[in-house]
């Protein structure tokens, strides 16, 4: 259980977004959001489909602009306006569709957009592919195909890719989007364990994951979201599984669902 | 990041043998030099027909008519490669070649004239690029409506009626050099070398293709999407109003009626150069493969006195043959 864990520092958090608002058309997909990310923390966002946990994270990773709100690095206002201002932020994101380019091989997809050139513009592959060799086989020891198009990859494999990309270039803070989707059990262990050893590294996570269970094997804290609103955070220590899905279910905090309500859950 | 981050257990998903690697490539490859086959296969045929086709001078023939749309097919490459069109070029190849003439006897420096010609059609593209990423039209039709434009401009500012040079001389492009090989052949290989060596070598090659293969994940990387898709259709038209250039050049003359099937004969090649529909695969080599099959059919059915009008018929069937078989082959293979 990593909850209360030592790494978690004190001063400003790494990441802090204040009551964000965000609308497509006229619905409401976040309103009045706050969630914060310390140093060497893990903070969980959960809720059904539709309450607005991809909405919040993508205006975090610049996919999406926010109608209202404030986000602060390290204590200091920031504007993210797209994806470039969040990586220079140390921002680094993991979606859920993983975002490769499936004509390119995996070397192509780790350097995207950060390519190693000479001083003519041209690419240095060979050094970029000793790096992203060098990265994705510490996540993923068995993976040989750095040359191929990565269409030809399975589920775990461009996993790794798309995780070794977003570590690689000094993230401080990383967001993942259902990260253990694609991936087995023996995968998924793999990648608790990896998160622990992000951890440790200092680095922020904000993990969206529909299954319970991870959440409570990764996370300090817990945000559940309802309906684009922020239903409570809760430190993973304070709660029990019962009570989080209660506040998904229910969009209420434990203390405030009737005993016929909470009965019904079970 | 930190040596010691890193997964102990290792995602494993199945290692690959080299044979299944070798057999994609191949896969890969195959479209091109399935085309490749085909085309030595036409060049036999021709020899055995027609005495003359197999020839130094016809060979000069087939390169010579092949050029104008060559160069427009290169601009096409990177449009569709970047997961775009560009029908703009009919009408751009008209422009160039109607404001080449107009500049150049308006006794402007012929480099200045090719300029500002080359530059008229990089200014359509920018409208092009423009429509598509700012107001967000399909490419198909908003290269549609610039085609129009763009034609209907090459009409009206040569009055609908041909413009013979004043200086031939400004027409130095159509000029031959060793080996009786006109300027403007050189040219097109010069071109050719450019952005196969952009595409294949450079940053903002490799991003062209990123581009193509998943747009929207080109953004979330931090990709200027928007800038590069707006340069690669002022590369394109500028390269179509070059093509007008060259064509003014062979004609000594600028006409609007010039370079109507421009766009179509140029996506024909570069699709039949294995460059995928939507996007993120083709190159400068198949392309120009492309081009000259179609080029080199059109030259050995008009030595064998076939009308003109059966070139066409027979395009559109090779173009359906070799697009249908790199269908078949992508369902068989899963």
């Amino acid at each position: 259980m990593p909850s209360g864990s030592p790494e978690v520092t004190s001063g400003p958090p790494l990441v802090e977004m204040r009551d964000i608002h965000k609308s497509f058309g006229g619905v409401h997909a976040v309103e009045g959001v706050s969630i914060s990310v310390m140093a060497g923390e893990v903070v969980g966002i959960v809720g059904h489909n539709g309450a607005g946990k991809s909405t919040l994270i993508k205006i975090l990773s610049g996919a999406y602009q926010m109608d209202d709100g404030a986000i602060h690095v390290n204590g200091n206002p920031v504007g993210i306006g797209n994806p470039r201002d969040a990586k220079r932020h140390g921002i680094e994101t993991i979606y859920q569709d993983l975002a490769l380019h499936d004509n390119l091989d995996a070397v192509a997809n780790f350097f995207i957009g950060r390519e190693i050139h000479t001083r003519y513009g041209t690419l240095d592959n060979a050094a970029m592919e000793r790096a992203a060799r060098e990265v994705i086989n510490r996540i993923n020891p068995s993976f040989v195909s750095l040359r191929d198009p990565v269409l030809s990859l399975s589920g775990g494999q461009r996993q790794s890719i798309a995780i070794a990309r977003a570590i690689y270039f000094n993230a401080k803070v990383l967001i993942m989007d259902e990260p253990t989707a694609a991936l087995g059990q023996r995968e998924t262990r793999a990648f608790k364990d990896l998160v622990l050893r992000l951890k440790s590294a200092g680095i922020g996570m904000l993990v969206i994951s529909h299954d319970i269970h991870d959440v409570f094997d990764l996370s300090d804290r817990i945000t559940v979201m309802s309906n684009g609103r922020q239903v409570g955070t809760r430190h993973t220590a304070d709660v029990t599984k019962d009570q989080v899905l209660g506040m998904i279910i229910l969009g209420k905090l434990p203390e405030e669902g009737t005993e016929e309500e909470l009965a019904q859950l079970h | 990041m930190n040596e010691h981050v890193g997964m102990g257990g290792g995602m494993s998903a199945g290692g690959r043998d080299p044979e299944s690697v070798k057999s994609r490539w191949q896969s890969t490859q195959a479209q091109f030099f399935g085309i490749g086959a085909f085309y030595v296969a036409v060049v036999i045929f021709f020899a055995l027909t027609s005495d003359y086709f197999f020839s130094y001078s016809n060979a000069l023939n087939i390169l010579t008519n092949v050029t104008v749309i060559g160069i427009v097919a290169l601009g096409q490459t990177l449009a569709i490669v970047s997961g775009g069109f560009d029908l703009s070029v009919s009408g751009v190849v008209p422009l160039g070649a109607v404001t080449f003439v107009i500049f150049g006897n308006a006794e402007m420096a012929t480099p200045a004239a090719m300029l500002l010609a080359v530059l008229v059609g990089a200014a359509v593209g920018v409208c092009n690029g423009l429509i598509v990423t700012k107001v967000g039209i399909n490419p198909l039709i908003a290269t549609l409506g610039t085609l129009s434009i763009a034609a209907g401009l090459a009409y009206a500012l040569s009055n609908g009626v041909t413009i013979p040079m004043k200086n031939i001389e400004v027409g130095v492009l159509a000029e031959r050099t060793y080996g009786r090989v006109p300027y403007y052949v050189v040219t097109l290989i010069g071109l050719s070398l450019v952005i196969w060596f952009a595409m294949r070598f450079t940053v903002i090659g490799r991003r062209i293709y990123a581009i193509g293969g998943n747009r929207e994940a080109s953004r979330l990387a931090g990709l200027r999407v928007d800038e590069i898709t707006i340069a690669i259709y002022a590369t394109c038209a500028g390269l179509a109003a070059f093509a007008g250039v060259v064509v003014s050049s062979q004609l000594l003359a600028g006409s609007a009626t010039v370079g109507a099937d421009a766009a179509l004969t140029s996506i024909a090649s570069v699709i039949l150069g294995g460059a995928a529909l939507f996007g993120g695969v083709g190159g400068v080599g198949g392309t120009l493969l492309g081009v000259l099959v179609l080029g080199t059919i059109a030259n050995g059915m008009a030595l064998l006195m076939v009308p003109a009008f059966y070139q066409q018929i027979a395009t559109g069937v090779i173009l359906l043959l070799a697009v249908g078989f790199g269908r078949f082959r992508a369902v068989m293979s899963g």
